[in-house]
Parts: C-alpha cells; structure tokens; sequence
C-alpha cells in the first residue's frame, strides 16, 4: 500500500496543474456548505426579542434568507457536482495515456484502481483542509461585514464532504469501467454517431469542433456564467427587503405632507423566532385623540383598527392545554422575557381556568389586527369543529354565565385580501353558551372564531393607521410633538411618527450601506465563480493550442483565431447571461410583488446599475483572461517553435 | 511557382546557447518542379521547408516566391500567403481530431471564406480512394488515409507550392508508394511546385532533383 501512495503523491506532485483543477472544484464544493449553514440558521441576526420592530425585521430577514438561499444553495451543489465530474474527467482524459502503459507494462486493472482511488482520496482531503480554512475565514469575513452571528456548525460540513466524495467515488467508478472496457492499446475516443454531419462555414465548424471537445466543460461554464448573474442581479434586491425594516411607504404618493402620525398595520410572523398569538395592532384611540387635541392637529386619514381580542373556548381548552404548552416551552427555551401586553388576556386566561402561576409573564403576546390575520394566515375554518352548545367564554357586557346565544364563525373559500375580505367573509352561525365572563370596556365586539382561538372584533379602541397634518407647527411645538410621539412608541400601541423626507433619507441610507455589505458578501461567492470560469477558459484554451497553431500553419492569422475563441467563449457567456437576466429578473419581480417594493423607483436606482456592473466585469474578465492567456505565446513570441511543438506534440502521442 | 533561396540562415538560442540549424543556404526551384531533400536527422531539413513555409522566421537571407519577397512580408501577409499559394504535409498528418475527414480538408476553404467547390473536393477524395470516409473522424481512421486526407487539404485551395516534411514517416511500404505516385501525380497534373523532404532513400530516389542538407548546409544536387 505504501508504494501506491508513494507513486501517487509523485504523480500528484508531477501532474499538480492537472489536479490544482479538481482541487478548486472540489473546494468550490465544500464551500458551498457556507450557504447550507445559512440556510439551516446557523447565520442568526444577533437580536433580543424585545420589541416588535426588532421582531418585524428579523422576520423579514429571516423570509429573505429562505427565498434566497435555497436556489442559491441549489445552483451551488449542482454547479460544483458539475464542477468536480468535469475535472476528474479532464484529468483522466489527460492521464489516460499514461494509464494505458502502466496496463502495457503490468499494472493490473485492480491495481490501477487502487492507484486511482488512492489519487482521488488525497485529493479530497487536500481541498477538504483548505475548503475548512477558507471557510472559517469566509464566516468572519461575512459576520463582520453583515453584523450577522455566525455559528460554525459541523454537520453540512459532513454533508457536503461526503456529497464530495461520492461524486468523486462514482465519477472515478464510471471512468474506469470504460477505460477497462477497451484493451489496453486502443484508442478509447468517445464520438457520438449521430453528430457526423459536416459543416462548412469556418464558424460552425470550429464551434462544432469546440463543442464535441468541450461539452461538459461548457455546460459547467453556462451554469457558473447563469449563477452569477442570477446574484449579481437579486443580490442588489436583497438590502432593499433588508432596508424595509423601517418600512419607509408612501402608498398614497403624500410626500407633502410633512409630519404625519402613521401606524404601520399588521406584523408577519415566522414560527421559528417566537410564540405569536393573534391579537390586534395599532394606536390607542383615546391617546391618539389626546394628542391630536392637544397640538391641533388635523386629521387626513383614519383607519379602524378592528382589535382582535382573544379568548378561549373552555369545552376545547378546559385544561388549557395549549395555553400551558406554550408556556412550558417558553419556560424552557428561557428565550423571552415578554409579560401579557393586556391585563384583558390575563383575565381571560383566569376565566378559562388559568391559573395565576401559568401567567408569570413569560409569553409573548403580540397583537395583530384581523385583515393581517387572514391575509397572512388564511385559516382554513373547519366549522365542524364548533357545534352547538359548545362553552365560550364572553365579555360581560355582552352575556352572562349560563347565557345561550349565536356566534359568527368565519367561512371563506379563497385567500382574503384587503380588497375582498367583504365579498368573500361570511359567518356561519352556532349556538354557544357562556360558561364565563370578563370584564369588557368596549362595546359593538362582534365575535369570530379561528380553529383554536375565539376573538371579539373591536373597531372602536384603536386606530390602525392615522394620517395628521403638522405643517402648522413651530419647530418647536415639532420637537414636542416628536418627543411625544417617540414616547408613545415605546408603549405597546407601536406608534410611529413619519416624516418623509427623513424617512426616505435614511431608509436610502440603510439600503446603500447594505447594498455595499452584501456586495462583498455576494462578491466573494462571484470572485469564487469567476475563478473557476476562468481556470475552465484557460484549460479549454490550452487544451486547444494544438488545433489554434494548426489552423495557423494552414494560414489563418491570429487575428481570425482570436476571433474564433473569443466568439466561443462570447457564446457561453451570452448564453449564461441570457438565462440568468431571466431567471434573475423573474425573481426580483416576484420579490417585488410580493413586498410591494416600488420596483422601477428601485431597479433604475439599484438593481440596473449593480447587476449591470457585475455582468460587465464577468464578460471583460473573460475576454481579458482570453486576450492575455499563455495562447499568445505560442502564436508570436515562441512562433518559431511552433511547427516543432506541434511534430513533438503529435509524436508524443 | 518559382523559388529562389538566397543565403538562407537560421539560428536557434535559447540564452547563452544557440544553434546553427542552416548555414547560407542559396538555391532555386523551378516552376512546376519536384524535389527531395534529404540528409539525415537533424542537419536541418525540417527547419529548410519551416522558413520556405514561412513557419519560421529566417535570421538572415531571403525567399522569393516568383517576384514577391517572402520574408520581407509582414506575419499577416505571409498567413495570407501561405493560404492561398503553399500546401504543407506533415509526418504526422496533423488533422484535427475533433472534425470530421471532410470538414478538414474544407478547412483552407472555410479560412478563405470561399463557397466550398464541392466538385474539385469529390474529385479529390475519389482520387485519394477517400470516397465512403469522408464523415469519419481522424481517430476513426488509417494512418494511410489520415495521411491522404492531409494531402487534400493541402491540395483543395489549388496551392502553387506543396511543402512536405516527411510525409511518409508514418506509413509502411505500400502507403509509402501510393503517397509519393499520388503527390507527384498530383502535382504534375496541376502544376505544382512539389518539394518533399524525406530522408528515406528510396522515397527520394523517386524525384528528378535531390538536394542534400547535411549539418545546415545545402549542398549539391545528387542528380
């Protein structure tokens, strides 16, 4: 065993070029278990779950990391499968001369499958070493540029590692069958029969020619091109969804006005991050109209909030089960520190059979109003599940204990939108009993029921949003105002206050600072792209030399060889850009549209000009790589050596 | 097409070594005219038909083809030379592997960007004994018919001058024959300048001039 490994640590260190391919493909591969890390949450955004802003964005950090790291994820394995395939091929078409005298001189095919086995395991542990190193420095590269906590974490490294050696285990498997199929003196040359068809214009016939010669190598070449251009193009989108974190929006195009009180509707939840009860969101209407008193302010715009008040049906939750789950687990994550935003849902809690212990103040409530709640969630209401007779609990302005009465449970068949919420909700009707009340200080609180909670809709308690003008405010009765206001942010009524100009400065702001975090982090994945497209350019050249200084000794000048190469690697890279503009564009619409970015404002500013950037310098490289490559020697510097290189060339084979 | 050699050197350095590979070389070629050139490995025949070819650049003296200065042209011009009047040959047929027979002997064609006579073309491969092998690849073929498949490529841009740099290396006696009848044939019936370097005897005794190359220096005619 020794002497094999001896022999093929010399081949290794003889033939370093060859393998330096597949050891970058290899790493090109492994590396890829950095955006499986992301993706498996090992990227968490170091944040404290104590307010709902901070909430609100890690939340939308958290989506954009899932619709953006799958695919790239994806486009990584695949491309790095098709990576390593075509280097271990490359490199075995390269050897397999070689290979073929070892056979003539006694090498038997069991040895020579030791050999090559061997070659490939220390060539996976090589770019295994320095996959790992450049990864941990990729890590803190990125968590230092992207404010993000990275944990290291072991397992898709495992993953990928044995993904690695699998492809290399099957593709060297799959090589060797053929090699062994022919004896060890013929010519093993792959044509396919039915592409025999001659063409007769100089272009097709080289393109055909470089086709049949470099087909594995150009499909992985179109699929690298397609990646990075695919995240040039939605990595420019991606610090716009981030910026979104203070939700700069001026739907009703009021950029005049300049202050106005504005209560961002709704919130998106994600399961992952923390416990969400449906509840209801807005400014408190009573404080609200003390402060519009107070200044003299003037209303534009109000919107109720429609409040959704929880409460529980004792016949499903007589134990509260539910309740206590969330409370167990809460308890034992010691995560959140959130007590009850309502004394109304402790009492309600008490009157469903809660015990004062359940409510320590360990679960966080937030509260939602009911158009988020559908749009987001749709509950799928099984009205079945609510018979007649089932016990409520009710607010006590509304009914007493013992009291019969009927409730609307909402029944719709399609997701509900803002704009058909009032065509497509309708009530079924059940009769319930009141097995408890709560003290209730509203009153007109219809109430609906989801599968697990019971709510009362009240549309007198909050505003959802509210639109004032200030403009005739000194700057001073300004300054009291925002203080004011800023105050009242920090209650749970999740007041903001907007002034545009501000708004939009600092939310531009946030988007270039960003732009320029993620840039690098993305650029990384690119420059790593681009590395390998131009090693696969420069192999293809070199690989191709013999023919280039071939088509010259029949008299073609450099200048139409030039033009022969670069119009090949001009067609994959159209090729690969064009399916990427596509795919890319595609994506950021989708994103677009279902975040209600302004998308031209945003792609004339940002996504054009970054994605534009980026394709151009992938297309100058690759010319330049071209132009500048070891190609040109062999046409004016070393010429005089041509005719000789190519006699020595054939002779060798 | 007539040649006239006049005090040709070439001198290979590679830093402080150099090499003298031809030594003053002065001679002609008549139009039409067949020749060998013979000598043994290494006295410099390879390098004589390489500068003829303009595939080298001479250190000293110069090559006229007809009235035109061939090694005053610039490397474009001598590309362009070189594609519409010099057919060159090669031990080693030098065909490229991934075209099919047809596509490499249409190839000159292609870089002149000429409308393919497909006319001439088929009367070349029926002449060579090519016919049925056309859409194969080199790989797929005989050293013989790799060989003749060269032969037609040099031959398809009606060339004035084929160069030949042992074109029978590779082959065994009866190809051997075959190659030179047909080269010669070839030549004669199209007029063309044919100069054949070999340096196998019998391959040379077959021509009407034979010039000698030995240690850079051409010397007389053997016959």
């Amino acid at each position: 065993m020794k002497k094999y490994i001896y022999l093929t640590a010399k081949d290794i260190h003889a033939n370093f070029k060859k393998h330096i391919a597949i050891i970058i493909c290899i790493s090109l591969f492994l590396t890829a278990f950095l955006t499986v890390l992301w993706y498996n949450g090992s990227f968490h955004y170091d944040i404290s779950l104590d307010t709902s802003s901070e909430l609100y964005e890690i939340q939308n950090k958290a989506k954009i990391s899932d619709i953006i790291l799958i695919p790239m994820a994806v486009f990584f394995v695949v491309t790095s499968i098709i990576g390593i395939a075509s280097a271990m091929i490359y490199s075995f078409k390269q050897q397999e001369k070689s290979l073929r005298l070892l056979r003539c001189i006694g090498f038997s095919k069991r040895k020579i499958g030791i050999f090559l086995k061997i070659r490939s395991i220390i060539i996976w542990l090589c770019s295994l070493i320095l996959s790992v190193s450049c990864s941990f420095v990729s890590v803190n590269v990125i968590a230092s540029l992207s404010g993000m906590v990275c944990f290291f974490d072991i397992l898709p490294l495992i993953l990928t590692a044995l993904i690695s050696l699998s492809v290399i285990t099957i593709t060297n498997a799959v090589l060797l069958k053929a090699f062994f199929r022919h004896s060890p003196l013929s010519e093993n040359i792959y044509i396919p029969k039915n592409n025999r068809k001659s063409v007769f214009t100089l272009k097709k016939c080289w393109h055909k020619a470089f086709g049949r010669k470099f087909r594995l190598q150009n499909a992985v070449c179109i699929v690298m091109i397609f990646m990075c251009t695919v995240m040039a193009i939605t990595s420019s989108f991606i610090p716009l969804f981030n910026a979104r974190g203070t939700t700069w929006n001026d739907p009703d195009n009021a950029g005049d006005k300049d202050y106005s009180v504005f209560i961002a509707g709704g919130s998106t939840g994600s399961e992952d991050y923390y416990i969400q009860f449906p509840t209801g969101q807005g400014i408190n209407r009573h404080k609200a109209d003390m402060i519009i008193q107070k200044y003299g302010l003037e209303v534009l715009n109000d919107t109720g909030g429609e409040l959704l008040q929880p409460f529980f049906l004792t016949s499903k939750n007589g134990d509260n089960a539910m309740l206590k789950y969330h409370i167990e687990l809460s308890k034992r994550d010691g995560l959140y520190k959130f007590g009850f935003e309502s004394p109304l849902t402790e009492t309600m809690i008490k009157s469903a059979g809660g015990t004062p212990q359940d409510i320590i103040g360990i679960l966080p409530v937030c509260w939602m109003s009911k158009k988020t709640l559908f749009n987001l969630y749709s509950p799928n209401i099984d009205t079945q599940k609510f018979m007649n007779g089932d016990e409520i609990v009710a607010p006590d302005n509304k009914c007493q204990v013992g009291d019969t009465f009927t409730v609307l449970i909402p029944v719709f068949d399609s997701d509900l939108t803002t704009e058909n919420i009032n065509e497509n909700l309708k009530f079924a009707c059940k009769k319930m009993t009141v097995s408890s009340v709560y003290h209730a200080d509203s009153d007109n609180a219809p109430l609906i029921f989801s599968q697990e909670y019971l709510f009362s809709v009240n549309s007198t308690l909050n505003y959802e949003r509210l639109d004032l003008s200030a403009n005739h405010l000194s700057d001073k009765e300004k300054i009291a105002l925002d203080t004011e206001l800023q105050a009242l942010s920090e209650t749970s009524t999740s007041l903001k206050y907007l002034n545009y100009d501000k708004i939009r400065t600092e939310f531009y702001k946030q988007v270039n600072t960003q732009t320029i975090q993620l840039a690098v982090s993305v650029g990384m994945f690119v420059v790593l792209i681009l590395s390998a497209l131009i090693m696969s350019f420069h192999v293809q050249i070199q690989e191709n030399r013999e023919s280039c200084i071939l088509l010259h000794v029949i008299g073609a000048d450099q200048k139409t060889i030039h033009k022969l190469l670069r119009r090949e690697i001009t067609r994959l890279l159209k090729i690969g850009i064009i399916f990427g503009v596509i795919f890319g564009l595609s994506a950021d619409i989708f994103f677009s549209l279902t975040n209600y970015v302004q998308t031209w404002d945003i792609f004339l500013k940002y996504v054009l000009p970054v994605s534009s950037l980026e394709i151009l310098t992938l297309y100058i490289s690759e010319i330049v790589n071209m132009t500048v490559n070891d190609y040109d020697d062999f046409l004016s510097k070393r010429r005089h050596l041509m005719a000789r290189m190519i006699e020595e060339y054939y002779k060798h084979l | 097409m007539k040649i006239k050699v006049e005090n040709l050197s070439k001198i290979y350095s590679n830093g402080d070594v150099s090499v003298q590979a031809l030594k003053d070389c002065t001679f002609s070629v008549n139009d039409a005219e067949q020749i060998a050139v013979t000598g043994s490995s290494g006295s410099g025949k390879s390098t004589l038909l390489h500068l003829l070819g303009g595939l080298e650049n001479a250190t000293q003296g110069q090559i006229f083809y007809d009235e035109t200065n061939f090694t005053a042209l610039s490397p474009n011009k001598c590309d362009d030379f070189r594609l519409k009047n010099i057919g060159v040959i090669f031990q080693s047929f030098n065909l490229i592997p991934e075209m099919t027979a047809y596509e490499n002997i249409l190839l000159p064609l292609m870089l002149l960007n000429k409308t393919p006579d497909s006319t001439y073309a088929n009367t070349l491969i029926e002449k060579l004994d090519l016919t049925g092998r056309t859409h194969h690849f080199p790989s797929q073929l005989s050293g013989g018919q790799q060989q003749r498949i060269a032969v037609a490529r040099a031959l398809v841009t009606h060339p004035k001058i084929l160069l030949c740099d042992e074109p029978t290396g590779n082959l065994d006696i009866k190809n051997t024959e075959n190659v030179i009848r047909l080269l010669q044939d070839t030549a004669k019936e199209l007029s063309v300048t044919l100069i054949v370097v070999t340096h196998e005897k019998t391959v040379a005794e077959k021509f009407p001039r034979i010039l000698t190359v030995s240690d850079g220096i051409v010397g007389g005619d053997l016959k």
